[in-house]
């Protein structure tokens, strides 16, 4: 029987125009078996190919396509975000329709129905055990991110992922979203669930990801979410400060109870000790405010709210009886005014 | 053979103010319409929007004539207007047509009222995709009081109405006569014919026009929906490019939802062959709703629409002039037989526009009598 949510699939085209046509036909045809309502959103960062094209002939075979052009190729990040934003679903998935394959979706939702997670990663299998440079990397990079941040995300970790309409409107809030999307999932705080998959394999493949453009990525998402590099940097100046005291105290100490001490040498090694004291102290301090600063110009949303209740326990107690929830009484609400209406 | 002066075919709003026009200046008028009753059909399944200029600002020339034809809707049908409600435009933050900006401008210029929405209608929309909110001067219209107070004039005007039959054919005879077949076997004789039958234009046997324009057909699924509480005295229509309207539809006393991305199912060029038939498409068409997508986006910029119910949705076609499909204007067409001078096709994309066929009718009429 078909399920009766709003899917949105969202992908990035980029000089595609080769495949599109047994994507969107597989994405389709997963989807139309398992849905009753669904979308494909498809966001083209500036191929020089046929792809616009290719969608636009697909458009009129297959139902609820949209598609975005970028005039200027703006990456895959920001080319996501176009997606995600225009995306109408109750479920919205990501994925590389190079790699991934469509017919783990019906599996992705159900795994989040069953366990009520609002997010579900895809894990690609050889991204897990991979030996290439790129897969260490990336489980590298995830193991650090973990260990520097609060964000709980799986290691290996891939672009194929289903979150809820809650996580995508937490994710929309947050303005540097283009840099963070990768673990945006993770920052909302909701909770995951995981499935196991390989990638599709392309003998002919060519090279989609190169393994400088990830470490760049990476940096992006250590700097945008973390300060703990900075707070390194606030240890580390104070640590040097307080030894050049130290060094400071030592000079004196040997200025009087050793002999022989070449002249001047007391006086330039307590000036540099001085000075030394003077600028980390300074840093120590000012990569201090830098963190206010940094925490206060990021418009990521201090709190998010996933669920809200409320209950009149006082009246409850008085009058011995089980209150009507919130969203009863609104419904209750709705059928007056419609026998307001029917009696006009 | 039954002689009349006129015969309009096609009951809907268009064919019953002609009728009750032609009825000033001829004495038997007839009015045929296939439905069992007058206004069933494009004239009931819209949504009622009585335009007031705002809707078109990419067409400077079509506002103005909604500004003055709704002054006489108004002044001709005054129990049917519905104005209980405050209309609302919003401009969408992206992929909007028109700018904040310009769409004040454009209100400011043809004199339509725009005013910033009070802080609590604004508080409805979502900040994030919502740029500015509008309070303006629209209304809508109950199609159940203008098909009794149509029916009222018709009946005190003596036109004749014909319901539950059809056409089968027109022929001209002669230069004055035309002869026209009815589905009832029966066999009807007028000076003038009007086909006013909208998506049925070109599906009239035997009439032959000289340039026969190419109708754009759709299949447009209008969604009715309960309003929510705090949604229920507004209508609401977001500018300017693929969102939604959520207007009142009062002859059902709910509200009726449309996106211009789902609304449209398909939509095929009708050049009079029998295939491109719409009531024959329409007929078998699955009508597969789309209100779930309608709501689910709608939602996004009115996040309470989460708890609108959705009841049923109405499915009609919609026929526009190719012309119009560019831009976005809304132009009326009479075209005149090959044969005969008197036997018209008429065609307006809106309500209101009445009044410039009414004007141009007149013209025609004014030629022959003398």
């Amino acid at each position: 029987m078909l399920k009766d949510h709003n899917i949105s699939v969202v992908a990035v085209l980029h000089n595609d125009a080769a495949n599109i046509d047994e994507y969107i036909e597989t994405i389709s045809s997963v989807l139309k078996s398992h849905y009753r309502y669904y979308e494909i959103v498809l966001v083209d960062d500036a191929s020089d190919d046929a792809t616009v094209e290719a969608v636009e002939r697909l458009q009129k075979r297959y139902k609820n396509i949209q598609l975005y052009c970028l005039p200027r190729a703006r990456g895959e990040q920001i080319a996501l975000n176009v997606g995600l934003e225009n995306a109408i679903g109750d479920f919205v998935i990501t994925m590389d329709i190079f790699y991934d394959p469509p017919e783990l979706i019906p599996e992705l939702l159900d795994n989040a129905l069953a366990n009520k997670t609002e997010t579900v990663y895809a894990i690609p299998k050889d991204r897990e055990t991979g030996r290439g440079l790129y897969d260490r990397l990336s489980r590298l990079f995830f193991t650090m991110l973990m260990k520097f941040t609060d964000v709980d995300i799986p290691i290996a970790v891939s672009s194929y992922r289903l979150f809820s309409r809650s996580v995508l409107n937490y994710i929309l809030e947050v303005s540097d979203r283009h840099r963070t999307l990768a673990i945006a999932p993770a920052l909302s705080g909701y909770n995951y669930g995981i499935t196991r998959y390989h990638r599709r394999s392309h003998p002919e493949a060519k090279k989609r990801r190169s393994s400088a453009r990830g470490i760049i990525h990476a940096l992006d998402l250590i700097v945008s979410t973390s300060t703990f590099p900075l707070r390194m940097v606030t240890v580390l100046s104070l640590a040097i400060s307080l030894f050049s005291v130290f060094y400071g105290v030592v000079v004196v100490i040997i200025r009087f109870f050793k002999e022989e001490v070449a002249s001047g040498w007391a006086s330039l090694s307590l000036e540099m000790a001085g000075l030394f004291f003077l600028v980390f102290f300074i840093l120590s301090i000012m990569s201090e405010y830098l963190i206010r600063i940094t925490e206060a110009t990021n418009k990521r949303p201090l709190f998010h709210i996933s669920k809200e209740s409320f209950s009149s326990a006082a009246s409850a107690k008085e009058l011995n009886v089980e209150v009507e929830n919130r969203s009863a009484s609104r419904s209750k609400g709705t059928t007056e005014s419609l026998d307001d209406d029917t009696r006009q | 053979m039954t002689q009349y002066d006129a015969i309009v075919v096609g009951g809907g709003f268009y064919g019953c103010f002609l009728a009750l026009h032609l009825r000033k200046h001829f004495k038997r008028v007839l009015i045929i319409e296939r439905e069992n009753a007058l206004l069933k059909r494009a004239s009931y399944r819209n949504q009622a929007r009585l335009h007031n200029g705002h809707h078109y600002p990419r067409s400077f020339r079509t506002a103005a004539s909604s500004q003055s034809n709704l002054k006489v809707f108004m002044q001709a049908f005054p129990d049917s207007v519905v104005s209980s409600f405050n209309a609302i435009y919003c401009i969408a933050k992206s992929k909007s047509m028109v700018s904040s900006h310009h769409f004040e401008k454009f209100c400011n210029t043809i004199g339509a009222t725009v005013q910033p929405a009070s802080e609590e209608i604004r508080s409805l929309f979502s900040p994030r995709l919502i740029k500015s909110v509008y309070a303006v001067e629209e209304y809508a219209f109950d199609c159940n009081t203008l098909r009794e107070t149509l029916e009222t004039m018709l009946e005190q005007n003596g036109v004749e109405v014909r319901t539950h039959t059809s056409v089968l054919d027109i022929l001209p005879e002669g230069e004055e006569r035309i002869r026209v077949g009815i589905k009832d076997g029966s066999e009807l004789s007028s000076q003038w014919v009007l086909n006013c039958t909208y998506a049925g234009l070109h599906h009239i046997k035997g009439l032959k026009s000289r340039q026969l324009p190419p109708l754009k057909q759709q299949i447009a699924e209008l969604a009715l929906v309960e309003p929510p509480p705090a949604l229920k005295g507004l209508g609401i229509t977001v500018m300017d490019g693929p969102f939604f309207s959520f207007m009142p539809f009062p002859s059902h006393g709910l509200h009726s939802l449309s996106h211009v991305r789902y609304t449209h199912h398909f939509s095929w060029t009708d050049r009079g062959d029998p295939e491109s038939d719409p009531e024959k498409i329409i007929a078998e068409y699955g009508k597969e709703s789309n209100y779930r997508y309608m709501l689910d986006d709608a939602a996004r910029y009115v996040p309470e629409l989460r708890h609108g119910r959705y009841v049923e949705s109405l499915f009609e076609v919609k026929t526009l002039l190719p012309k119009s499909d560019i831009d976005d204007s809304r132009p009326i067409y009479v075209e005149e037989d090959e044969r005969s001078s008197k036997l018209l096709s008429i065609l307006g994309g809106k309500l209101d526009n009445i009044f410039d066929v009414v004007e141009h009718l007149d013209q025609r009429l004014g030629v022959t009598t003398c």
